[in-house]
């Protein structure tokens, strides 16, 4: 029946869009690029080539790149490569820390105070405000003087911290949005409870644009935690970690830049990497972002398509005959 | 008349208006003034009126969506003004409300099935039964079983107004609050709803108010009238009576507005000057006065009330008699 | 008589994330001096599109236009971007169905007016104050002096409106589309700003190109009236003889489904079964075929071309000759 309209083949009716695709050439290249050194770091013990914190002043004290030592040795002779995948392990699980604790705390604030409004709403914000007007790294700072104790677990919470009220304005400014449609209205007079609205109705539909905010933040915790490890608040020596191998080198810029090249060069890599595929990712989940192919492209395609498909059905209508 | 289903009983509801800069004083808008009425099992209660004459706010308050400033509403006789939490979550399994744009009132990201499934799930439905239900209902509003699976961005306007009714429905309610459910439709997709209403009304004796700024739409399903202006109803009356004897001006006024199909009976129009008054300004006499063309000086000072001037049929304006105009 | 706007056997082809879509296949449309003419149609039908494409308003790189626009005899697709920018405006103006998103925000609507006035006339800032004033005048805006002032957001969706209208008509153009200037509005309001746009259509000789889904407002604006259908022009003639016996299936379907004052409370409207057609295919039969009740076989074989049932009355449909099909 109406084959002329209705019978067509999947390429004008499909329900999947044609453009709009994750894995662009470079969100694959970015994410192969991640995912080496995210593997490299997790599986450090396997592809080390000397023990991380082992000294050798003697042997090979500013060792430059060689057969042996593969990124060269730091003053203490320590390997430069083992140590930059046994630091990278601490950095990246740092990150996710910071950043699952700003989505712990961050994100119901966010959905409490954009949903109820009001009193609730004000005093969550000035709260933000407050912490939002300290530069995050002063924040981190006064934790950890206020703490006194350093290491890892308090740099991440101060991190953390200081994450939080971003991310909660985000929630925030997204639940407002989409607090006045009208599905939530529907909710609403079903007798569903506020706290299913919240998590159940609103925070799906907020979520495409709370998952790129977060990938951001994980490349901003590196860089963070980085700069606590470099100025000696996070991460403690002798733990490898890519901030204190940057200032462990400083001394030595001149005799052997290695030492702090390497640990750059991975904190570049590694955030240039997480903003791509947060880009490619923001493109791929907003369909207004979308880019459409010409005209051109587009028949050129078609028309491929269908010569293929033509040739299928020839096949196959060869068999049956 | 049976016993009312609902009863309004001189409802307000205000909003606070901030004050726009220093030294002015905050204001209040009054979205409904003083409105009364019942609607009997049954029944079908239409609300008619412009864009912020508080039809819309009227709806929401029936439902205890918004806060009522004052009055009380009592459903199937128990005082329902004042309820909260679990009280309120409970009383909303027996309202429900319909709303204007099909395509925002389900959640875009989650299936239709999951959708009914949750009201079920919610109010404590056996999952078999809502199962049942769902696919009985799905029936009645001429959606085949597989729309269950689809996303609500796959659906038309009208196809998702149907699935709005039959969420409704789940729950067997005693009363719907329907707020423009044809407005955002095309006039054969309108056609096809109010068909559906109107069988549905059978089937399930559904009590209902229906909004509308449509006087064709609100004629042809209405039992009753309320027509609003500026948070008050001026003339109200079962529909065959308002319809054959109009008598408020804004009433008529608004007859002669709409756009007649018929070239051939082109009407002497009434075209009314100015704009609706905002609510937050009201007048201190009749809300209508600044408008109409019959305004004397009593309509100027002092609000008229709503009376009887013919069985059943009520009115708010001075110059009609007992006898009529 | 020469039409002031023709349009023949335009196209418009859109490219969507879905594949291009068939947004308009094959209108004719003739448009005489003076007349208003409406276009109606349901959500979809391609009635915006055809109004944006007099215009050439579609983004250029995600469509394609085909046919001819003739203005004055003048083919205005084959413009060049320049000449286009002259023409809008000054010989066809347009206005929409939400003024205030038309509006600039923060212009008062005067100096809006007189924007438009100094662009195409290159009047001084002072004649330019002095037109805005007269057409304020002109559009019901009173008093002028007061209203020049205003920012659009201090006014009424209505008064809203009528500003567009003056910046639309300021130039006196000889054409002025309005694309559903009215849905957005209340009727009583409604009919306020059809009666004005009727009112200078009279008084300056202005053709108005009225797009509407409402049958109501074609039936007391509209002396000619298109029904379009899924990127067609279903059916066209003068608007009584359209209302009182349309030709095409659909466009009957639709005047039937109406709820009137006159019909019986209560009883079962009629509808239209199905749903419009998605546009992924350029149409070769006829696009209502599979929802109509006259259906023959030859309607799914070829596309029906617009059959003359007299007096300019014409419709697309293979059965629109037959008499008494209507019962």
């Amino acid at each position: 029946m109406f084959t002329a309209l209705t019978g067509h083949k999947a390429l004008f009716r499909s329900k999947k869009p044609h453009y709009g695709k994750l894995f662009t050439p470079t969100v694959v290249i970015s994410m192969a690029v991640l995912l080496f050194i995210v593997v490299g770091c997790v599986f450090a013990p396997l592809f080390a080539t000397h023990d991380p914190n082992v000294q050798d002043v003697i042997g090979s004290s500013l060792a430059l790149p060689s057969a042996q030592h593969w990124l060269g040795a730091d003053n203490t002779g320590r390997d430069i490569f083992s140590r930059l995948l046994y630091g990278g392990r601490t950095i990246l699980m740092g990150a996710m820390g910071v950043v699952a604790f700003s989505a712990l705390v961050g994100i119901p604030l966010g959905l409490v105070a954009g949903y109820y409004g009001g009193r609730i709403d004000g005093v969550i914000m000035r709260i933000c405000d407050v912490i939002l007007s300290f530069p995050s790294l002063l924040l981190a700072f006064i934790f950890v003087a206020g703490t006194q104790s350093r290491g890892i677990g308090n740099a991440i919470i101060a991190l953390g911290i200081v994450y939080v009220p971003m991310l909660t304005r985000l929630v925030r400014s997204l639940t407002m949005v989409e607090k006045n449609k009208i599905y939530v209205s529907a909710c609403v007079s079903l007798g569903y409870s506020d706290l299913r609205i919240m998590y159940r109705h609103i925070l799906p539909n907020c979520i495409s644009t709370v998952l790129v905010q977060l990938t951001l933040d994980v490349a901003y915790a590196i860089l963070d935690l980085a700069a606590l490890s470099f100025l000696g608040l996070g991460i403690q020596p002798p733990q490898a970690d890519w901030g204190n191998m940057l200032n462990d080198g400083r001394a030595f810029l001149l005799r052997n830049p290695y030492i702090s090249l390497a640990p750059g060069g991975a904190i570049v890599l590694t955030v240039v990497s997480i903003n791509i595929l947060s880009d490619g990712l923001h493109q791929y989940l907003d369909p207004a972002q979308t880019e459409l192919p010409t005209f051109k492209k587009y028949e050129r395609r078609a028309n491929r398509e269908a010569k293929r498909e033509a040739r299928k059905a020839k096949a196959k209508g060869g068999v049956s005959l | 008349m049976s016993e009312p289903i609902m009863q309004v009983v001189d409802l307000k509801k205000t909003y606070p208006v901030p004050a726009r800069h220093l030294g002015e004083r905050a204001r209040e808008l009054r979205a409904v003034d003083g409105v009364s009425f019942s609607i009997p099992k049954g029944g079908i209660f239409g609300v008619v009126g412009e864009s912020g004459c508080g039809k819309s706010s009227l709806g929401r308050c029936l439902l205890r969506m918004e806060e009522i400033t004052g009055g009380s509403l009592l459903f199937q006789g128990e005082d329902i003004t004042k309820l909260s939490g679990n009280a309120l979550l409970e009383l909303r399994r027996h309202m429900q409300m319909i709303f204007q744009n099909p395509y925002g009132s389900f959640n875009p990201k989650q299936k239709i099935g999951s959708a009914l499934h949750e009201v079920a799930k919610v109010h404590k439905i056996p999952r078999g039964a809502a199962q049942e239900k769902i696919t009985h209902l799905l029936s009645e509003i001429n959606l085949p079983q597989d729309t269950l699976n689809r996303i609500p961005s796959e659906m038309s306007g009208g196809q998702l107004q149907r699935l709005a009714i039959a969420r409704a429905l789940l729950l067997t309610p005693d009363f719907i609050v329907a707020d423009e459910p044809v407005s955002a439709l095309d006039v054969s997709v309108q056609a096809q709803i109010l068909n559906l209403l109107m069988d549905l009304r059978e089937k399930f004796s559904l009590t209902m108010l229906f909004i509308s700024h449509e006087m064709t739409v609100v004629r042809h399903l209405c039992d009753e009238v309320a027509v609003m202006y500026l948070g008050t109803v001026v003339e109200q009356a079962e529909t065959e009576e308002l319809f054959r004897n109009l008598l408020h001006p804004y009433t008529q006024a608004l007859m002669s507005a709409i756009p007649n199909i018929d070239p051939d009976r082109k009407m002497e129009r009434v075209i009314l000057q100015g704009d609706l008054p905002s609510a937050i300004d009201v007048p201190l006499g009749c809300p209508f006065a600044p408008r109409c063309i019959y305004c004397t000086e009593q309509c100027r000072a002092e609000k008229p009330i709503l009376r009887e001037v013919a069985p059943g049929h009520h009115v708010a304006c001075h110059l009609i008699g007992e006898a009529g105009a | 008589m020469t039409n002031l706007l023709e349009i023949r056997n335009l196209t418009v082809e859109l490219m969507t994330a879905r594949g291009i879509v068939y947004a308009i296949s094959g209108v004719d449309m003739a448009l005489r001096p003076g007349e208003i003419h409406g276009v109606v149609g349901e959500s979809g039908c391609g009635k915006s599109m055809t109004a944006k494409s007099i215009l050439r308003l579609h983004d250029p790189r995600r469509s394609r236009m085909g046919g001819e626009i003739l203005f004055e005899g003048e083919n205005l697709l084959a413009y060049s971007n320049r000449q286009m920018e002259k023409l809008r405006g000054r010989d066809i103006s347009m206005i929409f169905q939400d003024p205030m998103t038309s509006l600039n925000p923060i212009m008062t609507v005067g100096e809006q007016i007189g924007e438009m006035v100094r662009f195409h006339t290159g009047a001084s800032k002072k004649e330019a104050r002095e037109k805005a004033q007269e057409l304020l005048v002109k559009v019901g805006l009173e008093p002028a002096a007061k209203r020049y002032h205003q920012y659009p957001f201090e006014l009424s969706g209505g008064m809203q409106q009528r500003v567009m209208i003056a910046m639309a008509i300021a130039c006196a153009p000889k054409l002025l589309i309005a694309d559903e200037p009215t849905t957005a509005l209340d009727v009583t309001i409604q009919a306020q700003i059809l009666e004005l746009i009727a009112q200078l259509a009279e008084d300056m000789g202005m053709s108005v190109l009225l797009i509407t889904h409402n049958f109501g407002v074609v039936a007391e604006t509209c002396q000619r009236v298109s029904v379009m259908y899924a990127g067609k022009v279903v059916e066209t003639g003068e608007t009584r003889d359209l209302m009182n016996g349309a030709r095409h299936p659909y466009s009957r379907a639709l005047i039937e489904s109406i709820p009137g004052m006159d019909s019986l409370r209560g009883a079962r409207l009629s509808t239209i079964p199905g749903s419009p057609p998605a546009l992924f295919r350029p149409p070769e039969v006829c696009m209502f075929a599979d929802r109509c009740r006259f259906v023959q076989d030859r309607c799914r074989e070829g596309y029906p071309a617009l059959l003359d049932c007299g007096e300019g009355h014409l419709a697309a449909c293979f059965r629109a000759g037959e008499e008494g099909i209507y019962g």
